[in-house]
């Protein structure tokens, strides 16, 4: 069968379980790591060398693989097993469709991860528009749309959305799905502050949604199940909690791929105990490199974040990043966990309370609800993460579809310079599309803007 | 003056002469952006609400340097408005998280051109008790804040005596609507929207008194059917009489929409028994909703099917503003299901404001008209 | 020590010899279809003034758009970077620098210290740039000399409203069939590209002194309708505005040769 029919999920798996078998040891100039490297394309090849490379990254990404293998494998069994599959959104924690038993598929992690399954999503990015969606709607949820329509990815049992008052486009594609493919959706309703008020009427909101979910599964939620969920859940926080705080050393011993891995695993499997195993392992590999004195080499010469998005096609470019720019990723917003809360497991009401306030608290939920110089929002978290782990300037990807950053922007970008003397760059990058503007050009703006720092 | 050349005057600068003559008598005037913005608790402060438009903006070269190239053209139009002080004349505006793009205009405005009365309301975006609950402490809130600005007892007596006046509004622009309905509407699509932009920045006891006068002369004027086509428009806000003449330019008419600067902003009236506020809560809560309320697709699309039938319309002019998501999603939804029902619709994409494109806009929808039959 | 910078842009290479803050000699020249061939020229010329050859030369920067392509050059750097030594170096009360060459816009302010703070720069889009002014100027048979000056004339200058330069040509054409003045036809297009640059200058903050640099600098009808619309003044400028880039580059290069001594 055409590669291209094949179903995505399974492609992933076949990928990843691949991934997994990465040796301790792997002489990059054997001839048969190169004629490896020589049949994948060149996404594929950047995206293969920035997670197996370093002998570091590497013993990061063998676990990292494996568990996505099983992730990827568990969806394709879900119809046999007679589990149901829900979609959810980036913002929305999956702890509790694993409380559940249900799996919960991230739209935003399949489309990331889909990017490298052939050169890009271009071709479903596409049909998505052919077959009626507006061409603003957001490319990461768009990919998922022409997989869906091109037959390439099983139809979902339900949708979940919690991007109202967070993100228009999100939101709306949500509904756009469950209209045009006829599958039943749930919708939370975030507050537009982040005070006691906006918390609680969040949590009734987010309560009536697990109702929700049980009535349209059929599970029932046992409080068991749900705490030990909540104990690995909160396991994960403190492990990467904890690998944050290693992030803070000048120079940073954490690599740079770490944190797509950390981006991954929070979204897609936190209440896992593949997911505690993940971030264990990159604990220990990074107190072993701060140790060893490793770091960004030969020399640590930028300390930057990603304002919002990062950028996600073309392999990614923490290898470029650390390789030829000597530049350190700290982190970008959507890997910015450093206020999830743990979760009280004492009761069943204290747990579900703890799980929206971890998803309150989720990237883009956080920041970009209400108004910009609101407590918690984007500006103070920015101010926060920027000086807590010292960057020396702040990239903006300007992910075309990121209207209600890019309406702010301009004002947050002052406003940081104003406090805390950092310059920023706005770049008009799409974060999944590779024609908006490409990655050469991409590379020599942010090249050009580092040399403006020295 | 004619009532309807005197609506057209009326509407066509920001500090149009029955403003001037408000502030004059000291009075106050206070914007608004959104239909979820319970207008009556203004009045009843004997406050002017005014809506806020992009109109008269040339450029928006100033507002670009704030919001961007992504974010939609009527939003930047009314903060280019805001920077060049033509909207100086307001004591303050009240904004709703309506979409992205606007709560990101009131973000702007507030930081850089504030006026003395700034107000944020927000409303949830989908319909449920605790919604419901959210939005009335909402308007609470909103309702302390201009007692407290403007020094002034906004009493049960007050609000019933305005939701009244609105609900007079109300029930002549339904009585409008009918008319537009009937087989010899007396008003083209263009000249409507004439008489609805004006009703939104004038007090609408004088509103009223137009209006009425309006109806009465249309109802005298000759009853013969016409040869055009019946449309209903639908999509982002359309406060642009010069549109909807391109639209109808190639013979058509506009006989009835489901637009906020149209039928979704009065169809709904507040019920005058009760409770005058928790009746204001729930009619402004529950009006038809637009594309920001989750899961409401359904309602309005309803809702439009509804008014094709009423109205007999024959085919849909779906219509969004480049960037607006919101409606540029649900007029593709509206596309699949008005197809499946047998009804014509297009599909246009425009800018709003000085960007705005009519020669692309009157060719599409020549073609259209051509393929659906005079 | 001498030191060269050569910039090469769209339109134009330039090259700067100096030696100990002084310039020895600076070249501009035009090209079609040749960048590479057009650079070596310039360089070679500008060595011929000075006379010396390029062994004399102990440390040479490349930078514009085709920086890559300088074989000769020991070392590149980025526009905004050369810009902002070059104009410490001459004028260091300038807060606010713009450029607008053949095909680029870009704008910087510089801070106290003398480090860049905040750039913007247009992408995608080459509207209010050399390119359209030159487009124009062929369209309407005139020397970029008339076109800097007729919008002095003007009367009543016509509406230029396309944002794009391909549409904004058709609009003119209909202006020359309509028999409008040429005066108020170029004064319209000035407005037009000085529209695009002071939206670009709006992105970052506009701060006292502000210097107008690269081609379009030259165009004293666009310059006048920027200050218009900003209402500011730019500083005097005792050098060919096209040489900054090429200047800063040769200052750079100094820097360069003695850091990695």
């Amino acid at each position: 069968m055409d590669d291209q029919k094949r179903n995505m999920i399974v492609r992933l798996h076949e990928i990843f379980t691949m991934g997994s078998d990465l040796p301790d040891e792997l002489d990059m100039e054997s001839p048969d790591v190169k004629d490896f490297l020589d049949t994948l394309s060149e996404d594929r090849r950047i995206a293969f060398l920035t997670s197996a490379k370093d002998p570091d990254v590497r013993k990061m990404s063998v676990g990292f693989n494996r568990a996505f293998a099983n992730y990827w494998e568990r969806l394709c069994l879900a119809k046999e097993q007679g589990k149901k599959t829900v979609f959810i959104p980036f913002n929305c924690s999956p702890e509790i469709f694993y409380a559940l038993d249900l799996m919960p598929l991230g739209v935003e992690t399949l489309n990331t991860m889909g990017l490298n399954v052939e050169e890009g999503l271009h071709e479903y990015l596409d049909l998505a528009i052919e077959r009626g969606l507006p061409d603003t709607m957001c490319s990461a949820q768009r990919g998922v749309v022409g997989m869906l329509e091109a037959g390439v990815l099983d139809m979902p049992d339900f949708l979940v959305n919690g991007a109202l008052g967070g993100c228009d486009p999100n939101s709306k594609i949500f509904e756009y799905i469950s209209q045009k493919f006829n599958i039943p959706a749930i919708y939370l309703d975030v507050p537009f502050y982040h005070d006691q008020r906006a918390l609680d009427y969040y949590t009734v909101e987010y309560k009536k949604i697990v109702t929700a979910l049980e009535e349209v599964s059929g599970n029932k939620l046992d409080e068991d199940r749900l705490r030990e969920v909540c104990e690995l859940s909160n396991e994960a926080t403190e492990l990467f909690m904890e690998i944050q705080e290693l992030k803070r050393h000048v120079p940073n011993p954490v690599p740079n791929y770490y944190n797509t891995i950390h981006n991954a695993t929070k979204l897609t499997m936190v209440g896992t105990s593949d997911a505690v195993d993940i971030f264990q392992k990159a604990l220990d590999v990074s107190k072993e490199r701060l140790k060893k004195g490793a770091h960004v080499l030969p020399e640590e010469k930028i300390r930057f974040m990603m304002m919002y998005t990062g950028l996600y096609f073309g392999g990614n470019i923490h290898l470029w990043l650390e390789e030829e720019m000597g530049a350190t990723y700290l982190l970008d917003m959507l890997v910015s966990n450093d206020h999830n809360p743990i979760i009280d497991t004492s009761t069943m009401d204290t747990m579900l309370g703890g799980l929206a306030e971890g998803m309150l608290n989720l990237p883009m939920t956080r920041q970009l609800k209400g108004a910009w110089d609101m407590p918690a929002n984007w500006l103070e978290d920015l101010l926060y993460y920027a000086d807590t782990y010292k960057a020396d300037c702040l990239v903006f990807t300007g992910h075309t579809a990121c209207k209600q950053a890019w309406g702010i922007y301009r004002l947050v970008a002052d406003e940081i310079k104003k406090q805390l003397g950092i310059p920023t760059l706005r770049l008009e990058g799409d974060g999944w599309d590779s024609r908006i503007t490409s990655m050469a050009v991409i590379k020599e703006q942010i090249s050009d803007f580092f040399e403006t720092l020295q | 003056m004619k009532p309807l050349a005197k609506l057209a005057s009326i509407s066509k600068t920001l500090k149009n002469e029955v403003v001037t003559d408000w502030i004059n008598q000291g009075k106050k005037v206070v914007g608004y952006v959104c239909t979820y913005m319970p207008e009556e608790i203004l009045l009843a402060a004997d406050i002017l609400p005014y809506r806020i438009t992009g109109k008269g903006a040339r450029d928006t070269s100033l507002a670009d340097a704030y919001l961007t190239r992504v974010n939609c053209s009527f939003a930047r139009c009314c903060l280019e408005q805001g920077f060049r002080g033509e909207y100086d004349f307001l004591e303050g505006s009240v904004w709703v998280n309506g979409c992205d793009h606007i709560r990101r205009c009131y973000d702007n405005w507030n930081a850089k051109i504030p006026r003395p009365f700034m107000y944020m309301l927000p409303v949830p975006h989908m319909f449920s008790p605790e919604g419901r609950q959210w939005y009335k402490e909402e308007v609470v809130k909103f309702k302390d804040a201009v007692e407290a600005h403007f020094n002034v007892n906004i009493t049960s007596e007050k609000l019933s005596e305005a939701c009244k006046i609105y609900n007079e509004t109300r029930r002549l622009l339904r009585k409008l609507y009918d008319l537009r309905a009937s087989d010899a509407p007396p008003f083209t699509g263009a000249e409507a929207s004439i008489i609805l932009s004006a009703g939104f920045v004038m007090p609408k006891t004088e509103y009223n008194r137009l209006l009425g006068s309006l109806l009465n002369e249309a109802e005298k004027k000759s009853k013969a059917p016409q040869e055009k086509v019946r449309l209903l428009m639908t999509g982002s806000l359309m406060d642009d009489s010069e549109f909807v003449e391109n639209v109808e330019d190639m013979g058509a008419i506009v006989v009835t929409d489901a637009l906020c600067f149209g039928a979704r902003y009065f169809w709904d009236r507040v019920a005058e028994n009760g409770d005058p506020f928790e009746a204001l809560v729930d009619r402004y809560y529950t009006h038809v909703p637009c594309p920001r309320m989750a899961g409401e697709y359904p309602t309005r699309r309803d809702f439009i099917l509804n008014q094709i039938e009423r109205a007999q319309v024959k085919g849909v002019i779906l219509q969004h503003i480049k960037f607006c998501d919101l409606h540029g999603t649900d007029n593709a939804m509206l596309k699949m299901d008005l197809e499946k029902k047998g009804i014509a619709s297009i599909e246009l994409e425009r800018e709003y404001g000085p960007l705005g494109d009519a020669g692309r806009v009157r060719t599409r929808v020549q073609a259209f008209l051509e393929k659906i039959g005079g | 020590m001498i030191t060269a910078g050569c910039d090469l842009g769209t339109v134009t290479a330039k090259a700067v010899l100096i030696e100990n803050g002084n310039i020895l000699s600076h070249k501009i020249l035009s090209y079609k279809t040749l960048p590479k061939q057009a650079v070596s020229e310039v360089m070679n010329s500008a060595l011929s003034d000075a006379k010396i050859t390029l062994e004399d030369v102990e440390y040479c920067v490349a930078t514009g758009f085709g920086k890559k392509a300088v074989s000769y050059a020991t070392g590149i750097a980025p526009e905004i970077v050369c810009l902002n030594r070059a104009v410490r170096f001459l004028m260091p009360e300038v807060r606010t620098v713009v450029d607008v060459g053949g095909q680029s816009i870009r704008a910087f302010n510089i801070n106290d210290k003398g480090r860049i703070l905040d750039s913007a720069a247009n992408e995608k889009c080459a509207a209010g740039t050399g390119k359209f002014i030159d487009v124009m100027a062929k369209a309407l048979e005139l020397s970029l000399d008339q076109v800097s000056r007729l919008p002095f004339k003007s009367k009543n200058p016509v509406s230029v409203t396309s944002q794009c330069g391909v549409f904004a040509e058709s609009e003119v054409i209909t202006y020359v069939n309509d028999g409008r003045d040429v005066a108020d036809i170029v004064a319209g297009i000035s407005r037009s590209v000085a529209g695009k640059v002071a939206s670009l200058m709006r992105r970052i903050s506009v701060d006292e002194k502000v210097a107008m640099v690269g081609g379009m600098a030259k165009n004293e009808g666009v310059a006048r309708y920027i200050e218009e619309d900003l209402n500011l003044t730019f500083a005097d400028i005792n050098m060919d505005p096209r040489l900054f880039g090429a200047l800063g580059a040769a200052l750079l290069a100094k820097e360069k040769a003695k850091s990695e001594k």
